[in-house]
């Protein structure tokens, strides 16, 4: 009973927050999220032009997205996303998405798993969350982590390009992809790669930053 | 599990208690009206055994016996009655007696009803198959789900009843003297030989004892019963039986009950019976056991050779049970306990180490139990919902438990008449459970649509099925079902509805696990009686064996991509989880050939156990559930004369199977969010119907209806301080336990007092789910005052007489298994005189005492106390001041009680509780503190010690209020030394505790002051002021026979003020 009283003072008290917060939020002029230190790219642009990320508007069915930009380090180094990945599809008009907390629950069970190190698990059920929408950046994100933990590499830069398509201003995924053309390219040469011990964890350890899971929205 | 017992019984012996409170009237201390009240008012915990049902029963009564069941399972009832006078013709025969009188036998549908029983007023914890009793021959068993097993377990109770009228020559309807009896190893070893059933299970049990060189010595045998591996004392007792009977003839085992009752010694009884004495016995079976099975170690495997334990934990007391494979094989669900609680756990493959605890969350009061049976807990294909069973209320539900959000979705999947549902699968699309429900005096196979609700009933026929799994397309769906006594695996077709068999070997053939590709099945077979893999490929119908394990194997599951193979089995005492690799396809023939090639390359045959009587099955690893959970809460031995039965084991002697009528209209309406709908039945093509008819002994029907009979009469007399007494006590009941009538008479004379007649009488009424009970009495109590008078030229003390009137009404309304409301009136009026030399009257003075409390109570016990789990209470008593000379009070109490597990073992107890009397008679109402919280042995008198206080002498601060804070944490020293001398015993338990105690007693007027605390050793406080105590101490807590408690205490103020130790001992259970 105690708990319940907790819960529903809990739950005015974020009412009443984010209302407020809701009355005095403001549109954000473009550059004004501290994230966005990278130029803009095309989708930014249009991002910031529209003041509505692209994932906003495909979900509410008003507007395709661009083509994929391919940074100057991935066209080097990577391969086409298009042909690694049978994930990475055109984007689909999907208006009837999944229930988006929903998927937001699969990322975080996925983040779960991976934290107790069981990536396998986690791997299916991203998988299973793009399946019911593929248009999650973070759920893109993430499983790039994973496939990359894999060794799977071609599937691992598809699923990064898609996520920073999906949303261009955020910083993660724009690391993650530098710091995987990184590894790519420093391991191009090399025989022999211990994916086994890539320092890719930042929950278990938090030692290397090279690489950022991402919760939906963070 | 012993203090509920005491609160169950206590209604029913309240006159007892009565009685008790007689003893005291001659000690100088009378018994005032307030003891009476005090016992009233004095609040108690307890689990409640809730009565859902409102049961009609109806009687069969055949040649020998007498069958009590509910008109709705006649057919059962009818079964029941075949199998009994079957069993009672092989059981005369065996043991060569005829019963002196005609056995009432009472049969529920379901364990759930089974434990609603009066019959036997404890709790009958889930694994419970049945039970007999001494004092008037009946007989409780429930139907669980399997024809057999309900027949074994019905003629091995019939076998006590008979060794029952061997020894008693007839119900021993008495309530005090206690009983001879043989050993129990004796008892239930001659039990089961009798049923002449062993199956793979008893078999694997007792191999795995031979081959770890775990056999427990006969002469320690009975402390498996009280401490042990009770299932395994179970098997070594029907072993040792059978030895017998093949080596020295059968028919000693007729003799042995005969002898005993001239013996009533166990070496002696065996000399006398096979010239040989205990040691020598087990010698010579133990090297018959060794040549029957170490043979068996040239040609098989251990399971350590084939694959790895999945959890490497060594405890004795933990299992972890039905294992189901997550998505992607990372992660395994399963059933665990730790020998105090149950779970379903997430654990991982590699390692085993705990994920996650999905039931840690769920709050103990929504559920009476997890249930915890092979099966009953399934991960579905998608892998976000993982499925399993918990008791609430009167039944089964299904719960479904979302990994991505970490809650219960849906509401609980619950239908109408299926008390018990086991064996979940999930289908391939995540959307469809099949199970297996038993309810109405069957068990069949359904299958839910767990969004709407909708149930489909697949079978329909009398006899078991178990462990559906649906096809990777999920257009088929596998099983085991019973036919001709044994298990085959049949097939149903989700489009036709039609079912066939695909797997018919002479031995049971379960747990059928599709392989990925469709087209084979894996299974276990019973072959050469040891449980091991097999694979069946549909296409060719061609089957493979897969392992020549020696423990055997139960429950596989394969893994999603059909590579691994997780499987259960009994090793070395104990249940284990093993992983091995499933192999591909080319490797399974290969293997089988191999396997193949070791049989024919071997020189030494293989003997199979000569015991081997049938061809049985491998189902029941609820038995083993039972025996690990009995093990792991060391429950305390039952010192009640009834004899309880673990899960027993099917049979392959049950003749009877019938197709059942497809228009079966048993009505499956659900409860509101499950709709129901039952399409015509899966058409098994099942052998004819086996006749029931019972012409050549007619049945007559009649409705039961209550008759009181004598459970016990006693009498016991006594002289005291020059009082003669005789006090008479008789107990009558009904034969379901329903109405309870308890009598207490006393006839007291002396040489001064005249005839005086004492009674107490009680009525108790259990059959709906409030419990009722009314007691009316009439006490007279003498002793010395303190005026001295001559008479006939001696100075006497003269003598007063106390005698107390009244009624007292109770009711008790269980809200569920965990909360009730209790109401109560009683009525004392007390009046004193003064008797001899001359008769002065002294006064009268009456009470009406009205009381409620609330009380929850979830607390788990071991042996020395709770382990887990908290319980409270709130109790107010009001009197009603009619009269001038009516008390005028009132009482309030509050208690409350938390138990924090620390480690497997290790628990800290804290404990808040208050006390107050208020009005202006609150003074009638004393409450006591110091010592520990049972009164000690030979102390006189009822008190209300709201203890303990340790540090202080016993009851020695008292007043109308008492505040009392208790901390103490218990730890484990010992568990299980069994002692050889001077004669066999076992001390289960000993802990030691480190306890903090603080509290106050104080009256109307007082000031009581919280700080500083009381110093030791300054002496009283000034009138009229009251400061708290405290205490801090050790104690060894010790279970021998009961708990026993040593405890050194200093008081303290907690400033660096102690005081000596004061040493405390007591008897009964931690607070």
């Amino acid at each position: 009973m105690k708990n319940k009283w907790y819960g529903i003072a809990i739950g005015l008290i974020w009412l009443g927050t984010t209302g407020c917060m809701e009355l005095i939020r403001r549109p954000e002029p473009p550059g004004a999220n501290p994230e966005s230190t990278t130029p803009p790219t095309r989708t930014e642009t249009a991002s910031a032009t529209g003041n509505q990320d692209p994932e906003t508007k495909v979900q509410q069915g008003q507007e395709a997205l661009p083509p994929i930009p391919k940074s100057p380090a991935a066209a080097t180094t990577r391969p086409t996303p298009q042909e690694a990945s049978p994930i990475i599809a055109p984007l689909p008009h999907n208006p009837e998405r999944a229930d988006k907390k929903d998927i937001a629950q699969i990322n975080e069970y996925a983040l779960w798993c991976i934290q107790n190190g069981m990536w396998k698990e986690a791997k299916l059920h991203l998988q299973q969350a793009l399946q019911q929408d593929s248009l999650m950046a973070s759920v893109h994100n993430n499983l790039g982590i994973v496939y990359e933990r894999f060794g799977q590499d071609e599937k691992a830069a598809a699923a990064y390009d898609r996520a920073r398509q999906l949303k261009p201003n955020k910083k993660a995924y724009l690391t993650n992809i530098q710091y995987f053309d990184r590894r790519l390219k420093a391991h191009s040469d090399s025989s022999h790669v211990d994916r086994e011990n890539m320092d890719l964890d930042l929950i278990e350890g938090g030692r290397d930053r090279s690489r950022s899971f991402v919760h939906e929205g963070d | 599990m012993r203090a509920i017992d005491i609160y169950r019984t206590w209604g029913r012996y309240r006159v007892w208690a009565l009685v008790l409170l007689a003893c005291f009237a001659f000690s100088g201390q009378p018994l005032q009206a307030q003891d009476i009240l005090s016992s009233q008012l004095r609040q108690g915990f307890g689990k409640n055994k809730v009565r859902y049902k409102d049961f009609q029963w109806w009687i069969l009564e055949s040649e020998h016996l007498e069958l009590h069941y509910e008109p709705e399972f006649h057919d059962l009832a009818q079964r029941a009655i075949v199998y009994l006078e079957d069993g009672y013709d092989q059981i005369s025969e065996i043991l060569r007696h005829d019963l002196s009188t005609r056995p009432p036998i009472v049969i529920y549908q379901s364990q759930y009803e089974f434990q609603q029983t009066n019959i036997y007023q404890g709790f009958l914890p889930p694994g419970v198959a049945g039970f007999a009793e001494p004092l008037r021959y009946r007989m409780v068993i429930p139907f669980d789900g399997d024809l057999d097993e309900f027949r074994n377990v019905l003629i091995h109770e019939l076998g006590h009843i008979f060794q029952y009228d061997i020894l008693y020559k007839g119900p021993i309807k008495r309530l005090s003297n206690s009983l001879s009896a043989p050993p129990t190893w004796i008892m239930e070893g001659q039990a089961e030989y009798v049923t002449q059933e062993k199956n793979t299970i008893d078999e694997m049990v007792l191999r795995d004892a031979v081959l770890t060189d775990q056999l427990i010595p006969i002469e320690f045998m009975n402390l498996a019963w009280g401490s042990g591996n009770v299932f395994l004392a179970y098997k070594q007792s029907h072993s040792i039986m059978e030895y017998i009977a093949a080596n020295y003839g059968p028919e000693k085992i007729s003799r042995i009950l005969r002898l005993w009752d001239s013996q009533n010694d166990t070496d002696k009884l065996l000399e006398r019976l096979i010239d040989l004495d205990m040691k020598t016995l087990h010698e010579r079976w133990s090297a018959h056991m060794r040549k029957t099975y170490w043979p068996l170690l040239q040609t098989r495997d251990y399971l350590s050779e084939l694959g790895e334990r999945v959890i490497k934990d060594d405890s004795n007391y933990s299992a972890h049970l039905s294992p189901k494979w997550s998505l992607s094989g990372d992660m395994l669900a399963v059933l665990s306990t730790d020998g105090i609680e149950q779970h379903v756990d997430i654990i991982r493959l590699r390692g085993g180490s705990l994920v996650e605890r999905i039931t840690q969350s769920m709050r103990t009061s929504n559920y009476d139990h997890l249930t915890f049976g092979d099966g009953t807990v399934d991960w579905a294909p998608d892998g976000r919902t993982i499925a399993f069973v918990a008791k609430k209320g009167p039944k089964d539900a299904i719960l479904l438990w979302d990994l991505y959000h970490k809650k219960l979705i849906r509401e609980p999947l619950v239908f109408d008449d299926l008390e018990v549902i086991e064996s979940l699968d999930w289908a391939p699309d995540s959307q469809r459970l099949a199970f297996i429900g038993t309810g109405y005096g069957q068990s069949d196979l359904y299958i839910v649509e767990v969004d709407s609700g909708t149930l489909k009933q697949i079978t329909g026929t009398p006899q078991r099925e178990d462990h559906p799994a649906f096809s990777p397309d999920g257009t088929q769906l596998a099983f085991s079902a019973k036919t001709n006594n044994q298990f085959d695996i049949r097939s149903y077709d989700m489009a036709t509805g039609q079912s066939r068999v695909l797997i018919d070997s002479p031995t049971d053939d379960l747990w059928p696990n599709w392989l990925p590709e469709g087209n084979k099945l894996l299974f276990v077979s019973t072959r050469e009686r040891i449980n091991d893999l097999f694979v069946y490929h549909l296409e060719t119908d061609q089957e493979y064996r897969l392992t020549r394990t020696l423990s055997g194997i139960m429950n596989p599951a394969l893994s999603p991509d059909g590579r691994q193979i997780v499987i259960s089995t009994y090793y070395n005492g104990r249940r284990e989880l093993y992983l091995m690799d499933m192999p591909e396809w080319p490797q399974v023939q290969e293997r089988a050939a191999d396997l193949a090639a070791r049989i024919g390359a071997t020189t030494v045959p293989v003997q199979p156990p000569p015991e081997a009587k049938t061809d049985s099955t491998a189902q029941i690893p609820q038995a083993l559930v039972a025996v690990l959970k009995d093990q792991a809460n060391q429950t305390s031995p039952d010192d009640s004369p009834i004899a309880l039965l673990d899960q027993s084991t099917p049979s392959t002697k049950g003749e009877l199977l019938y197709q059942a009528s497809g228009s079966d209209d048993r009505g499956q309406a659900p409860p509101t969010s499950v709709t129901a709908a039952i399409p015509p039945l899966a058409q098994i093509d099942s052998e004819p119907a086996v006749d029931l008819d019972l012409d050549d002994q007619p049945l007559r029907r009649r409705r039961y209806t209550p008759k009181l009979e004598f459970d016990g009469i006693s009498l016991q007399m006594g002289y005291f301080n020059g009082f003669f007494s005789s006090i008479a006590q008789l107990s009558m009941s009904d034969l379901l336990g329903n109405h309870s009538l308890a009598l207490a008479t006393d006839y007291v004379a002396s040489q001064e007092v005249d005839n005086d007649f004492n009674f107490a009488i009680s009525y108790d009424y259990y059959g709906k789910r409030p419990k009722y009970s009314v007691a009316m009495f009439n006490w007279n109590q003498f002793y010395n005052n303190d005026r001295t008078y001559l008479v006939r030229g001696r100075f006497n003390r003269g003598i007063t007489r106390s005698q107390q009137r009244g009624a007292l009404m109770d009711m008790s309304y269980p809200l569920d298994i965990y909360r009730r409301v209790d109401l109560s009136y009683t009525y004392v009026s007390e009046t004193e005189s003064q008797i001899w030399p001359e008769e002065v009257p002294i006064g009268t003075t009456s009470t009406h005492l009205f009381k409620a409390a609330y009380v929850h109570d979830s607390i788990t016990y071991g042996l020395l106390g709770p382990t887990a789990g908290k319980q409270y209470f709130l109790s107010a008593g009001r009197t009603l001041a009619l009269t001038n000379s009516n008390r005028s009070f009132s009482h309030l109490e509050l208690d409350y009680r938390h138990y924090i597990r620390l480690g497997q073992w290790s628990v800290l107890g804290i404990r808040g509780s208050g006390v107050a009397s208020l009005g202006s008679d609150d003074d009638v109402l004393r409450y006591f503190l110091g010592g520990p919280v049972w009164y000690l042995p030979l102390y006189t008198g009822f008190q209300l010690n709201m203890g303990p206080l340790r540090g202080y002498e016993f009851s020695s601060l008292q007043g109308t209020r008492v505040a009392l804070l208790n901390t103490e944490i218990r730890v484990p020293f010992i568990r299980q030394v069994v002692f050889g001398w001077p004669a066999t015993f076992a001390i289960p338990a000993v802990d030691g505790s480190l306890f903090l105690d603080v509290g106050a007693a104080w009256n109307k007027g007082d000031e009581l002051k919280v700080w500083p605390f009381y110093t030791p050793g300054v002496g009283p406080e000034p009138p009229g002021e009251k400061r708290l105590r405290a205490s801090v101490g050790f104690g060894l807590l010790v279970y021998f026979i009961m708990p026993m408690n040593f405890e050194f205490a200093k008081q303290t103020d907690l400033q660096g003020e102690y005081s000596d130790y004061q040493f405390h001992f007591s008897f009964g259970k931690s607070f």
